[in-house]
């Protein structure tokens, strides 16, 4: 199986999360508010860009409510494979946390 | 603007999609700055955002979408491997020159960013005075201890004053009891944290010198006393009392003039009773700095302290003394102030240094341009197959400024790399203190890696643009051009990049001329074999027992002559005073430099007499009214017949001319010969000056060392040289001669590395040719003479265009000195001849190869 790096793992976590109202700067706030530290655009929007690429997250044009010049904006929702993807990584995850001793 | 470059640069490495929602939110936070900080941080915000931005996505469109991209690099890789003896070339001396230049550069910056990093560094000044009547003004850095709590409470321009009095060594006692000599302490007033920006890690910046006997420390001290250990609230031991240490200061970095290493709290010397009844006379220890309102008068606060000297002192001072406000970022360069702090820096080598690194990146990037626009020609074939199989102008320029900008980053990581092997070394051969941060590092790689960008562009783009522009079938057609074009260009550099080299040649030349004068001039006194040691003349008991060591010191057979002085020619200090001859008019006093002395001090140093006596002790009234005066002093004073004259010294000492020494250089040799006056007075013996026998010196020294410690009580007997004292007047300008020395070698072996490669370029072009000439009968020599010609005209050409610069800076450098080398033609021919002859040794040995070769294998292909 193909492994995704951890902010490609909080990037499809924050779009499903946010459900209908995943955009760019709902996004990055989003990952934001999950881990508590500001992100540099550039760290956001590469993965970004890359999982779309990969076929995880599809784009939809929508309305922008905030741009006076009445731009559209663009919404971010997870494919198929994508939500495939985060249960088996949410599988993944729970198998290797099973057996691991409790820590003090 | 802005915004349409961040959407034109982002549109080609991304899509639509991606690009909009970067848009979005770019434009978002650069509402939300602009709001909360203003335009300038929004925008600065904004510019750094669009880079961070950009390079994941491109990285992520490499590794995907631009073949063509790779295509590029691999054609540059096999380039660079094909003709691996042209890479080397262009590359080495390229990573060399920037190496150089980076070198050079970061002396500059680091001389150059002394007290840089105090927040209000450009409010900062300090209280200094002149002191003197015209003519033999002194500068002091020192003040009164009484000025800066006057200054705080009564001049309102100022913001807030402190004062630093400095010790030059106090004795530590360490965890186990031992004796450390430890220096950099100052008593500081609590506000010193209110006018630079130091880090107190521990304690409160207002309170930690409040209290007497508290002291603040540096981690560095920290370490060495407490080793690991809190060191908060434990106790040091400094000359027998006990302090507390109530504060912990960050290491201070290097540059800058002061540098502390304890501070105590300036209560300590009231509680010490070392603070004056009187703290308006008490004059000269006290550091007095002062930070300026914002927007306030500096002028206006220059009055109100001479206000109130003239208020609160007598007129002794007010008489003689006036007070200068020294801005912070000129006391690393003024040297002349007394009681100063600090290293200092010398202007004329950070210029000469800036110049050189400049000439020095100059050469080695028309090096790289000269060499890369004759390759291209080579490569006009492949431009015509590329044009025919389709290629457009624009992917062509785009292949060559890949190419191009390829090997200047190669070059660019190899000199970054020498560089950082190198500076290290170079600094502790300087000497200098070394107060690098992380910033400056960047700065300055920032600089010469734009620098060299802006080369690899220029290379690369006059092949991308002129040889793009041809028909395809114009450059098939004629098969081998010729090679002039581009070839005056390429021969102004050439001139230029040989200029450059020999203005470098005939600089070192001439210093090392300068160095030598100086070593060998005759100083009119014998420096060999002279001991100094420094006497313990603050000490009164030692001070009474200078007889006792002066019959010691003679009764061993070795010792020739002793005496104390005040000072002696390598040590750099002096003592001015006026005299006026007996009789003369009122008012009618000069300055004169004077030098009390002892009797065996003429024959101590060897100095010759020229006319009348030397003091002797067989005539009782040498010690009180007898001087001897050098001849710089008689012809100042305008004797025909100095022997008997009568003068009076310090305004109330009647003295009388016993004798006239021959002029002796007393300072180093950038200083004219100043009048000067010597007498014996014991109050003032700083130094014993012993000579002594070269035989045996060691022994002579150890027998020395055993008396200095026994009559003196002193612990130790530290001694030196006076020619190594006097030596070291020239350190600096030894040390740059070197180091020039060395940078202009390498200049001249990036130059003949560039003209290496030329030529061998030039004689490939010109292989039929030469065919052809040899095959009618052209002789090897005759050949070979006619390519070495073509360039050694060029060389003699760059001769001209260099003497003129070359005569004017190093003109303007010897202006330093009093006493200076004439300049005479030598070193410029020298020069020039031995630039030419390297030149034709590195073309000729190409022109050679080329004309044995067989003729046969040039015409064969025809």
């Amino acid at each position: 199986m193909q492994f995704l790096s951890r902010i490609e793992e909080i990037l499809l976590l924050a779009i499903w999360k946010l459900g209908d109202d995943a955009y760019g700067i709902a996004i990055r706030e989003q990952v934001e508010k999950d881990t508590g530290v500001n992100w540099l655009s550039g760290a956001i929007y590469g993965p970004l860009s890359r999982l779309r690429k990969n076929g995880y997250v599809k784009t939809a044009v929508g309305d922008n409510p905030s741009d006076q010049r009445g731009r559209p904006r663009i919404y971010y929702t997870l494919t198929l494979i994508g939500k495939e993807k985060l249960q088996e990584i949410q599988m993944l995850s729970r198998d290797i946390w099973a057996n691991v001793p409790e820590m003090k | 603007m802005f915004a349409r470059f961040t959407r034109g640069v982002l549109s080609r490495i991304t899509d639509e999609i991606m690009l909009s929602t970067i848009i979005e939110d770019m434009e978002f936070r650069f509402a939300q700055d602009l709001k909360k900080k203003g335009w300038l941080r929004a925008q600065i915000r904004r510019s750094f955002q669009f880079l961070i931005i950009i390079v994941p996505l491109l990285l992520e469109a490499a590794s995907g979408g631009v073949s063509m991209f790779k295509n590029y690099i691999k054609i540059a890789l096999r380039n660079i491997k094909r003709h691996l003896g042209y890479s080397f070339i262009n590359i080495f001396g390229l990573a060399v020159g920037m190496t150089v230049c980076l070198l050079m550069l970061m002396y500059v910056v680091n001389e150059t960013s002394y007290d840089n990093f105090h927040k209000k560094g450009d409010r900062i000044y300090r209280l200094t005075c002149d002191w003197g009547t015209e003519g033999s003004k002194m500068k002091f850095a020192g003040t009164m201890p009484a000025f800066a709590p006057a200054m705080n409470s009564e001049i309102p321009e100022i913001e807030v004053a402190a004062r630093l009095r400095h010790n030059s060594e106090m004795i530590i006692l360490g965890a186990q009891n031992e004796k450390f000599k430890q220096s950099r302490i100052f008593y500081a007033d609590p506000e010193v944290f209110d006018i630079f920006s130091w880090s107190l890690l521990e304690g409160e910046p207002g309170s930690v010198l409040e209290e007497p006997f508290s002291v603040v420390i540096t981690q560095k001290i920290a370490k060495k006393y407490f080793n690991n250990d809190d060191p908060i609230g434990q106790t040091l031991d400094i000359d027998g009392n006990l302090y507390k240490i109530t504060g912990l200061l960050e290491d201070f970095p290097p540059n800058t003039h002061l540098e502390c290493e304890i501070l105590i709290s300036f209560a300590t010397v009231h509680s010490l009773g070392k603070y004056a009844e009187q703290p308006w006379t008490q004059w000269g220890d006290d550091l007095t700095y002062f930070v300026l309102r914002e927007n306030s008068s500096l002028d206006s606060v220059a009055e109100k302290v001479n206000v109130l000297l003239n208020q609160n002192t007598g007129e002794w001072f007010t008489k003689k003394m006036q007070l200068v406000l020294q801005p912070l970022s000129r006391i690393h360069w003024d040297t002349e102030y007394r009681g100063d702090i600090g290293a200092k820096g010398n202007i004329l080598y950070v210029y000469l240094f800036l110049s050189a690194a400049v000439l020095v990146l100059a050469i080695a990037c028309f090096n790289f341009m000269n060499l890369s626009t004759s390759r291209y020609l080579d490569r006009m074939k492949e431009i015509g197959v590329r044009k025919v199989v389709g290629a457009n102008r624009k992917q062509l320029i785009r292949q060559f400024l890949t190419e191009s900008l390829l090997v200047t980053l190669v070059s660019m990581v190899f000199g970054i790399i020498l560089f950082n092997v190198l500076y290290s070394s170079l600094y502790s051969y300087l000497d200098a203190p070394f107060g690098f941060s992380m910033s400056h590092f960047l700065n300055l790689y920032a600089i010469v890696i734009l620098m060299v960008l802006i080369v690899g562009l220029l290379a690369g783009s006059y092949p991308a643009w002129f040889m793009s522009r041809f028909h395809p079938a114009e450059i098939m057609q004629k098969r081998s051009t010729s090679g002039t074009s581009g070839m005056s260009f390429r021969n102004v550099l050439v001139v230029l990049q040989f200029a450059i080299s020999i203005i470098l040649v005939v600089g070192t030349i001439l210093i090392y001329q300068q160095i030598y004068f100086m070593k060998n001039t005759d100083l009119g006194f014998e420096k060999e074999d002279v001991v100094l040691a420094y006497f313990p003349f603050t000490n009164p008991e030692a001070k009474e027992k200078y007889p006792v060591l002066k019959t010691e010191f003679l009764k061993h057979r070795n010792v020739v002559e002793m005496t104390g002085v005040y000072t002696v020619p390598g040590i750099n200090s002096q003592y001015n005073t006026t005299i006026s001859k007996k009789g003369g008019e009122e008012g009618e006093s000069v300055s004169i430099q004077v030098l009390p002395a002892d009797f065996g001090f003429i024959k101590s140093l060897g100095l010759e007499i020229v006319s009348g006596r030397d003091f002797s002790e067989v005539y009782s009234l040498d010690s009180q009214e007898s001087v001897i005066l050098n001849e710089a002093a008689v012809k100042m004073l305008g004797y025909e017949n100095p022997i008997g004259e009568k003068l009076v010294l310090f305004g109330k000492r009647d003295v009388s001319v016993i004798g006239v020494v021959k002029d002796f250089h007393v300072k180093s040799l950038h200083n004219k010969i100043s009048p000067m006056l010597i007498y014996i007075d014991p109050k003032f013996y700083l130094l014993t000056a012993t000579k002594i026998k070269p035989e045996n010196s060691e022994e002579t020294l150890a027998y020395m060392g055993e008396v200095w410690k026994t009559v003196l009580g002193e612990s130790e007997f530290n001694y030196r040289y006076m020619k190594d004292a006097y030596n070291s007047f020239y350190a600096a300008e030894e040390k740059t001669g070197k180091l020039i020395s060395i940078f202009t070698l390498l200049a001249l072996f990036i130059s003949c590395l560039g003209l290496f490669g030329l030529a061998a370029f030039m004689t490939n072009r010109k292989f039929k040719e030469i065919g052809i000439r040899k095959v009618l009968g052209a002789s090897v020599r005759s050949i070979a003479a006619l390519y070495s010609k073509e360039f050694a005209k060029w060389v003699i050409v760059a001769n001209i265009v260099a003497w003129p610069v070359a005569y004017f800076l190093i003109d303007t450098w010897l202006g330093n000195f009093a006493y200076r080398i004439a300049l005479t033609p030598l070193p410029f021919v020298l020069s020039g001849t031995a630039a030419l002859l390297i030149a034709l040794v590195t073309v000729s040995s190409h022109a050679i190869r080329a004309a044995m070769a067989n003729p046969v294998d040039s015409l064969r292909s025809e």
